[in-house]
């Protein structure tokens, strides 16, 4: 039987004891997980479309009766294959609290912060993890693409929601479509800045998701770093970044628009602070705002925004 | 009858300056073995210090500089650690090491820095890794420099030790 993905991407990172309690859910079961938690101490919970549930050897459960709870030795097992026994590779990465893994998945680590001068300088016993699942859903910005590309003109974007509710997905399904020549009528080359590895997870100098032939990256480089160099050696048509959130960044931003490049981006934030958010000396970068959430599902688009004024 | 004892007598003198040969020999070995695994050793180091690369990467790029006779400990490094299931790295070296040491020329002290190498093997920080490398690599010199200097005493006395051992048993023997 054909491995899913799940198995193919994720399972491989943890021991054997945790392994085969996934063996109970089927194919399709598993393509649809979008969170996994493991606490030490707990059983394992999985999510599936925002439904929690614990993982035991009989399957899925509400109830924590009887099912295997994580030791410390299954979690340092799986770090050691998360970090592929190289943690010195990761500092940096566990610094910020997470890993990324080939093709876009996340790991969350939580543990003992090693601080130095008011400086965290590293994280040792880990004691709990989260893998988040990342999955390509091709036309995730269908709704509201032709409200930001009108008569062959890109508008300056916005994309604002809660952590979890698909932003990234977008912004990848948005780098796909201005690659679309039946869609746009040109060629458009989009820079996408991948800081995090999510936005391509570009493994091994190879984009692991489909982000547009035209398209390329620069990854593990600062957003506001990353932004003028692109600006002024690759000349991109649009500039995709996720996760905007320092001043620096929306500096960048805002330089990257003067010098004539269209910039897409994504922030987080609830409803209530997106004004706040957009606007704080962000000097009218943007054309279009779309708010997004979970309430029918990760992508749901609540409002689409003139300018970035609620 | 008298050709019989000559012809044998040649051959117990022949085995015998034969087995001192092989003495001095494995000791040489030894010393080109150590060699080559301090060559290898930079290699890896240099994958580590400016490819940044993770163990397996780096032992799996550096094998290749690595000589046939060090290459039975990366086989069994890599094929283990394909299947580690999440154990550290310091277990499946040693593993390694253990599963090996039959087929190597090295002697004990040898087997006990290789294995004391891998230790910290994957775990601390970059320069923790540079570090251990660097304390392996001086080790290795030292015991290339202190073997050679045993090796130049030891070479003729083993030598000459099989040949008049020969002749000795054939004496004794006619």
């Amino acid at each position: 039987m054909e491995e899913s993905k799940v198995q193919r991407e994720i399972l491989i990172y943890f021991p054997e004891t945790i392994r085969k309690l996934f063996s109970t859910l089927d194919n399709d079961r598993l393509d649809k997980l979008s969170e996994i938690r493991i606490v030490h101490g707990s059983p394992l919970i999985v999510i599936f479309e925002n439904q929690r549930f614990y993982l035991g050897s009989c399957g899925l459960s509400k109830s924590t009766n009887n099912l295997y709870t994580i030791t410390v030795d299954d979690i340092k097992a799986i770090v050691e294959l998360v970090t592929k026994s190289s943690i010195y590779i990761y500092e940096k990465y566990i610094t910020k609290g997470f890993i990324t893994l080939p093709g876009g998945h996340r790991v969350g680590l939580a543990g003992n912060c090693i601080v130095n001068d008011d400086k965290l300088c590293g994280v040792k016993e880990f004691n709990s993890l989260v893998f988040r699942i990342s999955h390509e859903i091709v036309g995730a910005s269908e709704i509201f693409f032709d409200d930001i590309f009108c008569r062959g003109q890109v508008k300056n974007t916005v994309i604002i929601s809660p952590p979890g509710c698909g932003k990234t997905t977008v912004l990848r399904d948005l780098a796909r479509s201005f690659n679309d020549y039946n869609k746009v009528k040109k060629i458009i080359i989009c820079a996408l800045i991948d800081e995090r590895y999510e936005l391509a997870a570009v493994y091994n100098g190879k984009s692991t998701m489909d982000i547009g032939a035209n398209n390329f990256t620069i990854s593990g480089c600062k957003k506001s770093v990353a932004i003028p160099i692109v600006v002024r050696s690759m000349s991109p048509d649009i500039i995709i970044a996720d996760e905007m959130c320092t001043y620096d960044d929306f500096e960048a931003a805002f330089f990257a628009k003067q010098s004539g490049c269209k910039i897409i981006a994504s922030v987080h934030g609830l409803n209530e602070t997106v004004n706040e958010l957009v606007n704080s000396g962000h000097k009218n970068i943007f054309d279009k705002s779309v708010v997004l959430s979970n309430r029918n599902g990760p992508g749901t688009v609540e409002k689409i925004l003139e300018g970035s004024c609620i | 009858m008298i050709y019989i004892k000559i012809f044998g007598g040649f051959l117990t003198f022949l085995a015998s300056s034969m087995l001192g040969y092989c003495i001095t020999l494995k000791s040489q070995k030894r010393v080109v073995e150590l060699e080559n695994l301090k060559l290898y050793m930079h290699v890896f180091e240099n994958e580590i210090r400016y490819n940044s690369s993770d163990i397996i990467e780096a032992t799996e790029n550096s094998y290749k500089s690595a000589s046939e006779h060090n290459k039975i400990i990366l086989d069994l490094f890599l094929k283990y650690s394909s299947d580690s299931q999440g154990q550290p790295l310091s277990t499946v070296w040693k593993k390694s090491v253990s599963n090996s040491k039959s087929l190597l020329c090295y002697n004990k002290d040898d087997i006990y820095s290789i294995v004391e190498f891998g230790e910290i093997l994957g775990s601390g920080d970059a320069e923790t890794q540079l570090k251990n490398i660097d304390v392996f690599i001086k080790k290795l010199s030292d015991n290339i420099e202190n073997s050679k200097l045993k090796l130049s005493g030891s070479e003729k006395i083993f030598s000459k030790l099989g040949i008049y051992t020969g002749l000795l048993i054939v004496v004794f023997l006619i």
